[in-house]
């Protein structure tokens, strides 16, 4: 019922090996990407006096931080296309650092809009998606367990960010902080040396290759086959596959790249903004501030031990390929914990509630990007990374504004609570229909390819004694008639067979 | 040991009154359902007051009575006002026949006004000779206490060091719940408070008001001497209330070792790494630094 594990990526992965070594210098990268805005607000109160600036132009520093690392998906997308993924993150770990330090100098909050804003949040984008590329390079039988190792770094950087960050503000004040937060943030150049480029290098179709063949045994392989599979140094002079070559548009016509695509905006909508207003909302209740913080605390280290756990169930026998039913299970749980948080008035009922939000919390990150490697293949996921996160970008930053907007019209937490529940379990129930249509789909067309490989197969071998057809062969060119063997090869390798 | 008699908490106001959210709990079981309760066993209030300069009557009875333990609450005072004070016990509460007198210092207040498990007295404040401790004693099988602190509005600022650089800027803010009268700045000169004189020296200091009830001092061009106490006063009718700030003036050097060793870490794991891929790739080694940065 769902496509058999392949590798389009033209080589066998590690799967191990240096592929850990990639994993941790993932998860510091995505843990800074991630947690980087959330422990900045530490410093508001202090920059809103010093400006003499009100909180909300100031929040809007942390925002234009978000939307950048999103919204830059794209281009660090082309990027890694061109370049690879280490030179990627070790320049943005650069930038971040040169954006905050040139941040501890600033004398107004335009030029923090700037600094904080614009550079650093590029950099962290230029930090976030190669992070998560090449875990989809290093890993594919593994690949759940990396992902949600990689994906661990978020609350674990958290957990040390934040008390950190008091810890500089109290002894140094926030030029500071921000200049040794620069230093810190260098770190994610060390993370990006990890990143050792891994590619099909080695593997027996590309080596035999060479500059007219190329072309020939692409348009073999894609006429012989519906699977995709694109060779990743495409050299037609066509001009919209020049494009594809740096950020693959064709995507957008790929039907689980559309339907992941849908189903990830519309949950983003209600994702962030409990964890925003859960603070709030504890204190709303009666509770005091020491003990609201303590939820959030809860929560990230529910999170922390999710994270892992959840990739190792979806890595397992009976869940991979099924993995995106788990996911959209996993969207839904999410939403269920929300609309039943109002229901919960008591300090226990929050602590209980906060346990689920992250053990939820933890299992939709931790797949998050699993299921778009699973979905598009990790060839295309480069392009597919970029494309989703700036889409992604604009419900991301639309949903605490609404969930405020919810609040402040009502008085009442509850409403917001109801429409991040809603919105989740309608993203959830929606990828799970789409899904199941999409299984279906694909195995419909795995079966096809199969019946149609079968005809082709018994045709050649028919027409092999034919003299007609070893004339033609020999027109063409003694070159295809290998190629034609290896194009056969390759697919059979794919079948999982070995009969070259 | 046995459980202190649970005692719940009623309140009353007048006129344009927001709802006050109260909460009694004994241990982890709460009597009033409408809000949660923390585990300390302390009570919330979120103050209702409406304040209007000529008619002040607060209105803020509502305390916890526990064995043995003695209950505080501190009222806030920015104009005179008549003050109605109020020790309730629950109707739930075993205690038989109490008898409660209210005092301040060693003198005894009569009561306005007296119900089965009620007791009120007026307090008029017109002046600050008024301002202080009010307490409620209450004597039946046990004896059980609770203080009211009449006093002038506190300040809130910030009560940890204020952290600047040289040649920058330092700002204080100080703020209140109510608008004072004035707003003053001193400097500690040795053990002397010495006030701010913002024309006299206004290329050093600033002294802003956005809004009346927040005030702000800045001072420009720092330098080491600097550093110190300052206190900001607000000056209220039923007398004034002060807040300490204390201001540290750092060299630009202090960051910079953090700074630059955190830099130098970054150096050496970079080296390591380098020079550990050098290592394993022994073999192909004519092509590394391209094929180290473009993958």
């Amino acid at each position: 019922m769902a496509p058999p594990l392949l590798s389009d990526l033209g080589y066998v992965p590690p799967d191990g090996g240096w592929g850990w070594a990639v994993v941790f210098g993932a998860s510091i990268s995505i843990g800074f990407a991630f947690t980087f805005p959330k422990a900045f607000t530490i410093y508001f109160k202090e920059i809103q006096g010093v400006f003499g600036i009100s909180y909300s132009q100031l929040a809007w520093t942390t925002s234009i931080m978000c939307a950048t690392t999103y919204g830059g998906g794209p281009i660090s997308s082309i990027l890694v296309n061109r370049y690879g993924s280490r030179p990627v993150v070790m320049f943005g770990g650069l930038l971040c650092g040169v954006g905050m330090i040139s941040a501890a100098f600033c004398t107004s909050i335009l030029q923090l809009y700037i600094c904080v804003g614009f550079i650093t949040g590029f950099g962290l984008a230029l930090n976030l998606q190669p992070s998560v590329i090449i875990v989809g390079k290093y890993f594919l039988k593994r690949r759940p367990i990396a992902n949600g190792l990689a994906m661990a770094g978020s609350p674990v950087m958290l957990c040390t960010l934040a008390p950190l960050n008091q810890f500089l503000f109290d002894n140094f004040g926030w030029r500071g902080s921000f200049l040794i937060l620069g230093a810190i943030l260098l770190n994610c150049c060390v993370a990006g040396a990890l990143f050792r480029p891994i590619g099909p290098g080695t593997a027996p179709v590309k080596t035999q290759v060479n500059e007219e063949g190329k072309d020939a045994l692409k348009g073999k392989i894609t006429e012989d086959g519906p699977m995709e599979k694109k060779i990743e140094e495409e050299e037609e002079k066509d001009c919209f596959e020049k494009v594809n070559q740096y950020l693959d548009f064709s995507l957008f016509k790929h039907r689980g790249f559309l339907i992941y695509l849908i189903g990830n905006v519309l949950m983003f909508l209600g994702f962030f903004a409990p964890i925003v207003f859960l603070a709030p909302y504890a204190k709303h209740t009666g509770i005091d501030e020491y003990s609201a913080a303590f939820l959030l605390s809860i929560l990230a280290i529910v999170d922390m031990v999710a994270r892992p756990a959840t990739g190792i169930i979806a890595n397992s026998r009976w869940v991979r390929p099924r993995i995106q039913y788990f996911f959209s299970f996993a969207i839904a749980f999410n939403g269920a914990c929300h609309l039943l948080c109002p229901l919960a008035s008591s300090y226990t009922g929050l602590i209980v509630y906060s346990s689920f939000f992250g053990l939820a919390f933890g299992m939709v990150c931790a797949m998050l990007f699993e299921t778009l490697m699973d979905l598009v293949g990790a060839a295309r996921f480069t392009s597919a990374v970029g494309l989703v996160t700036i889409a992604e970008c604009c419900t991301i930053l639309l949903g605490p504004p609404i969930g405020g907007i919810l609040i402040d019209t009502f008085g009442d937490y509850k409403y917001m609570f109801i429409k991040c529940g809603a919105v989740m379990v309608l993203a959830g129930t929606f990828l799970f229909i789409m899904n199941y249509y999409n299984y279906r789909m694909l195995a419909k067309e795995e079966k096809e390819r199969k019946t149609k490989e079968e005809d082709l197969k018994s045709l050649r071998t028919e027409n092999e004694g034919k003299k007609n057809w070893n004339k033609d062969s020999t027109e063409d060119g003694p070159e295809l008639e290998p190629l034609r063997e290896n194009g056969e090869g390759v697919k059979k390798e794919m079948n999982g067979t070995n009969e070259v | 040991m046995s459980l202190p008699d649970p005692v719940k908490f009623t309140f009353s106001g007048s006129g344009a009154v927001t709802p006050v959210r109260l909460c009694c709990c004994i241990g982890m079981t709460c009597i009033t359902k409408s809000a949660s309760c923390t585990l300390k066993l302390h009570f919330l209030l979120e103050r209702m007051a409406h304040l209007e300069l000529k008619k002040c009557i607060f209105l803020l009875n509502v305390f916890k009575l526990l064995i043995g333990a003695s209950l505080e609450k501190n009222v806030s005072l920015p104009s005179p006002a008549k003050v109605n004070l109020t020790c309730k016990l629950d109707e739930h509460s075993h205690l038989k026949n109490p008898q409660v007198t209210w005092k301040r210092g060693s003198q005894t207040i009569s009561h306005t006004s007296k119900s089965h498990n009620s007791w009120t007295i007026q307090v008029t404040v017109s002046d600050s000779s008024h301002l202080g401790s009010y307490v409620c004693i209450l004597k039946a099988e046990k004896e059980i206490s609770a203080t009211f602190n009449l006093q002038v509005p506190k300040l809130q600022g910030k009560d940890k060091p204020v952290i600047t650089y040289e040649r920058d800027r330092a700002v204080m803010v100080c703020k209140s719940d109510y608008d004072p009268k004035g707003w003053t700045w001193y400097m500690t000169n040795g053990t002397e408070l010495v006030p701010i004189d913002r024309i006299l020296r206004s290329d050093k200091f600033q002294i802003k008001s956005p809004s009346p009830n927040v005030n702000r001092l800045e001072i420009l061009k720092l330098t080491k001497e600097d550093g110190g106490v300052y206190w900001c006063e607000a000056a209220f009718e039923l007398g004034n209330s002060l807040y300490k700030f204390e201001l540290k003036v750092l060299s630009i050097a202090a960051p910079l070792k953090p700074f630059i060793a955190i830099v130098a870490e970054v150096a050496i794991l970079f080296t390591t790494i380098v020079l550990y891929e050098i290592y394993s790739k022994k073999k192909g080694k004519g092509e590394f630094w391209w094929g180290f940065l473009v993958g």
